[in-house]
Parts: structure tokens; C-alpha cells; sequence
């Protein structure tokens, strides 16, 4: 799934939600999130990520989250939650 | 309110003006230097002030507006115009905190919420904090004490409602410091499946370093204090307290030097900025204009007293005291002249605030429109201005509503996208000529007329003049616009605007071009206290009218006689015209000492009448006074004034007289 | 020409403490008003009528400078026009319209007496019989062996009132 938007943003928090709930119903063992347009994430999404990722893992899915941009990766670490997610390049 | 209190309102007032008129003037002509040194000072003034009586609210807002301005004066943020429309909601806000503030109420939580909203909407600009954002950051990094700190995060339910990015807040704590670790706690995250995408369920624990106290890291999460659980540790236990105390003398004297400077600023702005423009600024006193008043009224009595001295001058007719009385009388004209001055204040200020709604409503109508102010320096009463204010508001409003047309419109009639309005104002003859002309469609004759007969205000048959067609507009229920906007109403304004400026004495018209534009005219008397009035007498009674209105003065002789029995008419060489017999309407007792009988042909408009008085004593200076609320019913009567003798004089309302004798 | 005459008798406050009223003639009847709303009392001055008014407004006058109403109290409770004699003084009482207090000029026949009485000394106003309409009357004073009204400010110069129309048309 890849984000077209350059901003992850609390104002869009609930479509944000919407959109990832369609990843819990497909079949794919790991659910890639493609985040090389995103230029700005802030923390209600991250949460939205963790949220989806511990729904996945009660699923025995997983998930990763590729192609993340340098401020992706900054705001990550500044949160502490780089190393709660699988990050790879594709 | 105290008086502390009235020049902090004040104050701050005045500042939010001189900002709002920059931010317009940034928008109009393009950011400069000076502009953005007013809007910075503007916030930088109201939160020292508002330090001063501990007024948090302000000050914590302010604080961020000025952080903010900062950043766009060190040139780290651009003022785009996204920026600029911030600010204005900015000063709104702010003046709004103002009001509550020096009314001590507390903050009603639909403005609690715009605060952090706009606080948020801030720090998102301030992403990259300026240097000056906390002055310990100049510190050396590099002092052996450093310290390790552990913070410990919880955010509340409503964080995310505030706008602010936790992200950002951590990545500035970053800049103090090392970030040692960062440990999300995810204990109470639900699945997505559950999650409330707008509330927060994570806790940070976070190891810091950095040579910084406490406060310093309390400080960074101001912003969102009230959102969020936050604990400080210090985990170095022993913190190098001595050191820090020695160095401080050192530390702090820079920092005095600047708040020295900034109050220099403060006070010598014209020095501030670099880019040497120096605006004039007059030297002002702030005085109550109630003691200015007192000082009139005291005025207004030594020129009765003085009229007294003058009559016993002519009593006895003694040269030297005739002397002393002229030079006196010469002086105390030229005291009065000089404190009548002193309520006389430039329309500037007061029109510059229309800039804003000519600005808000052509956004509204998603018109584009170029407003011009000329002749802001031109003065008139200081009463007046405040009472032309909404008249002026209101034809305004209407000119960008009714006026200019849409830009595409424009362009295909072959005109300028922009739309022009002009605000001038300028002195003629013993008034003041403030007009509103605007580019825009214009006002078709046939189409008032028509309208206005077809609303009954005139009749079918009736022909008028092109000037009495463009009055029409000031009629009750006349409204040209074809679809009624929220903008300006329904056709309830223009009656309203005439009625106001004929309250100042003043008279308003208009003349419209199709096609071209229209432009409104409103005279006004300079000040309202004085006017220059013609004197006369009924019975026993002194009465007074304005000198402007009197058309002529004749005897009633026969020859203007009409013999029509109970006719209340007289023939001025042909024409005939109402009289008003004023010692009968008025119920006077008749005048033993008076011989013979007067007419004064008053001109209203472009009406006439006669007024049929007893003896004339001709022109007269008049200090007006009022009558006071027992006489609000008075008919047609405006005010009294004291003559030489102490007697009392009555002032004609010639316009309320008009309408009370239903002459239109 | 003005004679001020709110007593400031150093004796008389020495031995009475409390708020002052002013004890005065309308109609050879006894009235009080109460001190602290009365700015001034002087000599009856040149009044110029102002047409159209209620028959208990006289016109205006001129103290000091400022153009004050004239307001008839004879007429205005007893519907009996006032008689001029050299003892017609001119009460300049502050009234409060609105927020905002400003002077009227009340016509009485005769300064009797300034005195001072305490709140308890104030006696409740008999709901009729009295020569005047009781709504104009605030309470009751005994004084030497007899009852004095005092007069409520508020409703003899009721401003709302007063400033309506004579109607035109009459008469």
C-alpha cells in the first residue's frame, strides 16, 4: 500500500484509519507500507501504524514499512519507535 | 477598572492596531522590514506589559507570537501570506485575551480552544525553534557538568486536538542535549480494529543529556503542559549546583543587556530596524478626554463672562479697560481655538481599521480589491470620528458588496481585475469632505427609479433629478441589490447611514457613473461644540440656527403676504413656501418690546421654509450644550447655548424639525 | 447671586451624627429630601421655557455654565403651579438615567432647615391619606411632634416620565 499524500497527519487520522483497515482483510502474510512520498508523519499516525501492527500480529501477519524518506526515519527515532518497526527498502 | 489597568487596555490596543495595520499593509504592498518590526514589537510590548500584572494567558501567547516573529525577523521563516492571514487570527485572538483579561473573567473554553489551536498552528511554523527561543541554548555545550535526566511522558486524552506534534517537541529537547533513549510504551495501544484514531495511548520514557536545569526542560513542553503528565528526574544526583551558581553573574549580564535594549527599542522605535526608515512619531500624551472636556465647559464659561466684561466695557466706556477687554477677549479666542484643537485627532488611525473589513469581506466574496486611504491625516473631532465609524463601515461594506463587481466580470467589461476603493478625506470650507469612491458598477438611474416605484416611495408619474433619483438610496427599504447578502443586508442600512451623519450635522450624497463607479460625499462639521449660529428671538425665548441653513432673512411685510384664509404660507417673490409661525407652534407668549415681524428662509436640502420670528440679532457664536435627557423629547430642538447676558439660548434641529413638520 | 446654603455647623454635626436631609416648604406643607443626592440649592434664576414639555417642567436654567432642567415639584404633586417670592430657591439634585446622573433643578417655596436623622429614626409610608400620591413619598420622619415626608428622588423626577411630550394637540 502506498501513500500518495505527502503528510500523515492527525487531520486525516480517521481516513488514515479507514485506508489501513483494508489491510487487515487482505490475505498477504506482510503488509508493506510504501512511505517514500511522505515528507511529514506525526504521531497519531505512527500510533495508527503500531495499532495495525499489533492487529497483525494477533493475525500472525506482519508488517513493514518501505522506502521511508530521511524526516520519516528522523521522526521515528525521535519517538523512539524505529526499532518497533521492520524498515526496508524496495 | 483601574487606571493601571485602562493604560494597559490601552495600550495594548493600540499596539494590536499598529500591528493589524501592517499585517494589511504586508498583504497590500509586500513584506518589508519595517512591518515586521511592528508586528514583532506589537506582541514583544503586550507581553511585557502583560507581565507586569502576571496575565498568563497573554503572556504565554504572546510569548509564542513574538518566538515566532522572531523567526520570521531573523529571516528563518518566510511571511508568506498563509502567514500573514495567522497573524491577523493572532491579533484577534489576542485582543480578544485583552478583553477578558482586564475584565478579570475567565476564558470560556471556545476561546481556551482557539488558543491552542492557534498556539499549535505556530509551533508548526516554529518547527525549527529560533536561537532566541530559550536563552539557555547560548550556553556552552561543552561546560564539564552535564547532567542526565529522565523524562517521563504521558500524553491526555485531548493531546492531538491541541495540533501540537510531540514529534517536534522531542526533536527540539533534542538541540538541548544528547537523547540518550527514546522507549515508546505501547502497553495500552488497542488494535486498529479499536483504536480512536484522534486519542493517544502511548507513554514516552526518555534519557536525556544536556547541561540544562529543570526548568529549562519543563519549559520546552510549555506548550502542551496542560495535555500531557510529565515527570523531570534528575538521575546524576549530584548536580554541580556551585558552578552553576559562580557562572551565573557571568550568564545573566548579557541577557540584561538585551532586555535594556529592548526597552531602548521600545522606546526609540524609529532606531530599531536597520533598514533606517523612520516613521514620525509625534510626541502623544495620553490624557481622559473627560478632563479635556471639563476644560471646554471651563472655557465656554469665561466666554460668558467675558461677553459680560464686554458689556459693561460699552457701559462705561472707559478706553483703557476697552483696552485690557479686546486683549482679552483676543487671548481667550485664541485658548479656545487652541483646546478645541485638542479633541481634534487625525482619521487615520480610525480608518485604518476599515482595512481589514474591506480586506475579510472581499475574501468573503472572493473579490479582489485594492483599498486606499487618503488624507489620514486630515483631523476632526475626536466625537465625530468615533460616530462616523459605522456610517463609514457600513457604506464601505457596501461598496465592496454592491460596488465592485467580480474579478472575472472585470476583466471581461475591460477593466482591472483589482478593484479600486478609496477612503479620502480632506477639509473644505469650514467642514470636513470624507468620501468612498469606488470602480466598480455604478448605480443606474432608471433602475433606482423604477425600484422606488415599485416599492411606493415615490410615484408613478413623478419625475425627479438626477440628484434627488441618487437619494432615493438613502430611502427606508431601499435597496438596490438584487440578491440580499449577508454582507450588507437588506436595505436597512442606507436610511440608517443618512439618519447617523445627520445626526453630526453632517449630510451625505452620491453620484454613480454605470459602468464606471460610484462615489459617496459625506460633509461634516469639524467639531461638534461649536457652530456658527444665527440668533434670534420669539417671544420671550432666544433661539439659535445653524448660520449654514439660513437661506435669507426679510421683514414680513405685506408684500409677501398670501391671502389665503388659514393658510400657513408666504410668497417669496413668486414662489410660494410654508411658514412656520414659531411663536404659535411653540406656544410663546407674544414679545411686548418687538415691533415688527421676521421670516427666515431656512434651506434644508432642497427645501424651504420660513420660520416667522419676532426680533433678529444675527450671527452668533455658538457653544453648544446639551439639554440634557429630560428634554429628549424636545421638538426640533438640538441643544441650548448661554448667551453674553447668562440668558438662554434654544438651538434649532432643523433636519428633526423637517420631519416633524413631515417637509421632504 | 448663589447662596450656598447646605449647613456645614461644626456644633450641630458634634452633636448629631448620620445623613443629612434638607427640610423645606411647597405649598406651607413640610418636605424632605435627602442630602447626598442634592449638589447645590440657590436663588431662583431666569428659567427659559422649552416648549412642548409636561406642565411641571418649567424650562431650563443656566448655573454656572451648565443648562439644568427646571422641574415644578408643586405642580408635579400637588398639580399646583408654583408661586414666586423672594424666598423660591432652586434645589440642584443629581439624578441617575440610564448610568449616567446629571442635574435637575427642583422648585421648592422656602429653605426650612438642614437635619440630620438616623436610618431608624425613618418610619414607613401609610399606603394612603396622605395629601400627595404615596408612590412619591420614600418614608416617613418624625420631627417635633409631627411627620415629615420624605420625597423619593427617583420617582418625582422620574426622567422616563418627565421627558415625554406635552401632547401637542391639547389645549
Amino acid at each position: 500500500m502506498i501513500f500518495e499524500s505527502d503528510v500523515l497527519e492527525v487531520e486525516e487520522a480517521q481516513m488514515i484509519k479507514d485506508a489501513l483497515m483494508l489491510c487487515l482483510k487482505n490475505e498477504e502474510p506482510t503488509v508493506k507500507l510504501d512511505l517514500r512520498n511522505i515528507n511529514k508523519i506525526d504521531l497519531s499516525v505512527i500510533q495508527l501504524f503500531l495499532s495495525l501492527q499489533k492487529s497483525l500480529h494477533n493475525q500472525n501477519r506482519n508488517m513493514t514499512l518501505i522506502n521511508c524518506t530521511n524526516s520519516v526515519i528522523e521522526a521515528l527515532e525521535l519517538c523512539g519507535c524505529s526499532k518497533l518497526f521492520e524498515c526496508t527498502y524496495e | 477598572m483601574s487606571e493601571e489597568l485602562q493604560y494597559f487596555n490601552e495600550d495594548a490596543q493600540e499596539q494590536l492596531q499598529m500591528m493589524e495595520s501592517a499585517l494589511l499593509d504586508a498583504m497590500d504592498k509586500g513584506v518589508n522590514d519595517e512591518y515586521i518590526g511592528t508586528i514583532f514589537r506589537a506582541m514583544h510590548t503586550i507581553k511585557g506589559v502583560a507581565g507586569m500584572f502576571s496575565f498568563d494567558a497573554i503572556i504565554s501567547f504572546t510569548h509564542i507570537a513574538e518566538n515566532l516573529m522572531d523567526a520570521v525577523r531573523n529571516g528563518k521563516i518566510e511571511l508568506d501570506e498563509n502567514l500573514l492571514m495567522l497573524l491577523l487570527k493572532c491579533k484577534d485572538h489576542v485582543s480578544t485575551l485583552v478583553d477578558y483579561a482586564v475584565e478579570s473573567a475567565p476564558l470560556p473554553k471556545n476561546i481556551l480552544d482557539k488558543d491552542k489551536l492557534l498556539k499549535a498552528t505556530i509551533n508548526n511554523y516554529l518547527q525549527s525553534p529560533p536561537e532566541k527561543f530559550v536563552p539557555t541554548q547560548t550556553l556552552p555545550i561543552e561546560t564539564i557538568s552535564s547532567n542526565l535526566w529522565h523524562i517521563s511522558l504521558h500524553l491526555k486524552e485531548y493531546f492531538f486536538e491541541t495540533g501540537m506534534d510531540l514529534i517536534s517537541i522531542i526533536a527540539f529537547l533534542k538541540r538541548l542535549g544528547t537523547l540518550h533513549s527514546v522507549s515508546t510504551l505501547v502497553e495500552n495501544l488497542p488494535t486498529l480494529e479499536e483504536i480512536d484514531p484522534y486519542k493517544p495511548y502511548l507513554g514516552f520514557e526518555i534519557e536525556f543529556e544536556g547541561d540544562v536545569k529543570k526548568e529549562d526542560i519543563i519549559e520546552v513542553f510549555e506548550f502542551v503542559e496542560d495535555d500531557i503528565e510529565l515527570n523531570v528526574f534528575s538521575v546524576d544526583k549530584i548536580q554541580k549546583e556551585e558552578p552553576q551558581k559562580e557562572e551565573l553573574p557571568e550568564q545573566t549580564k548579557p541577557v540584561i543587556i538585551e532586555v535594556l535594549q529592548a526597552k531602548i527599542e521600545d522606546i526609540q522605535p524609529k532606531q530599531e530596524s536597520n533598514n533606517k526608515q523612520i516613521t514620525p512619531i509625534s510626541q502623544s500624551l495620553r490624557v481622559d478626554s473627560s478632563k479635556i472636556d471639563i476644560l471646554i465647559d471651563t472655557i465656554s464659561e469665561m466666554v460668558i463672562a467675558n461677553a459680560k466684561v464686554n458689556r459693561y466695557v460699552e457701559k462705561y466706556a472707559d478706553a483703557e479697560l476697552e483696552e485690557v477687554a479686546i486683549e482679552l477677549s483676543g487671548l481667550l479666542e485664541e485658548l479656545r481655538n487652541n483646546v478645541m484643537n485638542i479633541r481634534m485627532v487625525q482619521v487615520g488611525e480610525s480608518f485604518e481599521k476599515f482595512r481589514r473589513v474591506v480586506n475579510d469581506v472581499a475574501h468573503k466574496l472572493n473579490k479582489k480589491i485594492n483599498f486606499t486611504i487618503k488624507g489620514g491625516e486630515t483631523e476632526l473631532d475626536k466625537t465625530v470620528i468615533e460616530k462616523i465609524a459605522d456610517p463609514l463601515l457600513h457604506m464601505l461594506r457596501n461598496s465592496v458588496d454592491h460596488g465592485i463587481e467580480l474579478p472575472a466580470q472585470r476583466v471581461q467589461n475591460g477593466k482591472p481585475e483589482y478593484g479600486t476603493v478609496e477612503l479620502r478625506a480632506y477639509p473644505e470650507s469650514g467642514s470636513i469632505v470624507i468620501e468612498i469612491e469606488d470602480d466598480g458598477k455604478g448605480l443606474a438611474l432608471d433602475a433606482i427609479i423604477s425600484k422606488a416605484r415599485a416599492k411606493g416611495i415615490i410615484s408613478q408619474t413623478q419625475q425627479l433629478s438626477d440628484a434627488e433619483a441618487y437619494k432615493l438610496i438613502f430611502e427606508p427599504g431601499f435597496s438596490t441589490a438584487e440578491v440580499v447578502s449577508d454582507i450588507s443586508g437588506r436595505g436597512v442600512g442606507m436610511d440608517v447611514v443618512k439618519k447617523n451623519i445627520e445626526a453630526l450635522k453632517g449630510e451625505v450624497a452620491l453620484v454613480s457613473k454605470v459602468g464606471k463607479g460610484s462615489c459617496f460625499t459625506i460633509r461634516l462639521p469639524l467639531t461638534l461644540a461649536i457652530i456658527d449660529g444665527f440668533l434670534f428671538q420669539v417671544g420671550q425665548t432666544h433661539y439659535i440656527i445653524p448660520l449654514d441653513m439660513v437661506s435669507e432673512v426679510i421683514e414680513y411685510t405685506s408684500e409677501y403676504h398670501v391671502n389665503i384664509r388659514e393658510s400657513q404660507l408666504f410668497d417669496l417673490r413668486g414662489t410660494l413656501l410654508p411658514l412656520l409661525d414659531v411663536r404659535n407652534y411653540y406656544k410663546e407668549l407674544p414679545c411686548e418690546m418687538c415691533e415688527r415681524q421676521n421670516i427666515i428662509v431656512v434651506k434644508y436640502g432642497h427645501h424651504k421654509i420660513g420660520l416667522l420670528v419676532d426680533e433678529l440679532f444675527g450671527e452668533y457664536q455658538t457653544v453648544i450644550k446639551p439639554l440634557g435627557k429630560l428634554f429628549k423629547n424636545a421638538p426640533g430642538l438640538y441643544g441650548a447655548s448661554i448667551l453674553g447676558s447668562g440668558e438662554i439660548a434654544l438651538i434649532f434641529d432643523i433636519p428633526t424639525l423637517f420631519e416633524i413638520l413631515k417637509i421632504k | 447671586m448663589y447662596s450656598q446654603i447646605l449647613i456645614d455647623d461644626d456644633d450641630e454635626m458634634a452633636i448629631k451624627e448620620g445623613p443629612q436631609y434638607l427640610l423645606f416648604y411647597l405649598q406651607s406643607n413640610l418636605f424632605a429630601l435627602r442630602g447626598e443626592c442634592i449638589t447645590e440649592i440657590v436663588e431662583l434664576p431666569e428659567i427659559t421655557k422649552v416648549p412642548w414639555m409636561q406642565p411641571c417642567v418649567k424650562g431650563v436654567c443656566n448655573i454656572r455654565g451648565t443648562i439644568v432642567g427646571v422641574l415644578d415639584i408643586s405642580e408635579r404633586l400637588m398639580q399646583n403651579d408654583f408661586t414666586n417670592t423672594n424666598r423660591t430657591s432652586l434645589v440642584i439634585v443629581k439624578v441617575a438615567e440610564e448610568e449616567v446622573s446629571h442635574k435637575i433643578g427642583l422648585l421648592i417655596d422656602e429653605v426650612y432647615e438642614v437635619e440630620v436623622f438616623e436610618a431608624n429614626e425613618l418610619q414607613s409610608v401609610p399606603s394612603f391619606g396622605l395629601p400627595i400620591d404615596s408612590k412619591y413619598v420614600e418614608a416617613m420622619i418624625p420631627y417635633k411632634g409631627d411627620f415629615i415626608p420624605l420625597l423619593s428622588l427617583k420617582s418625582v423626577a422620574d426622567i422616563e416620565f418627565l421627558s415625554q411630550r406635552e401632547n401637542p394637540h391639547a389645549t
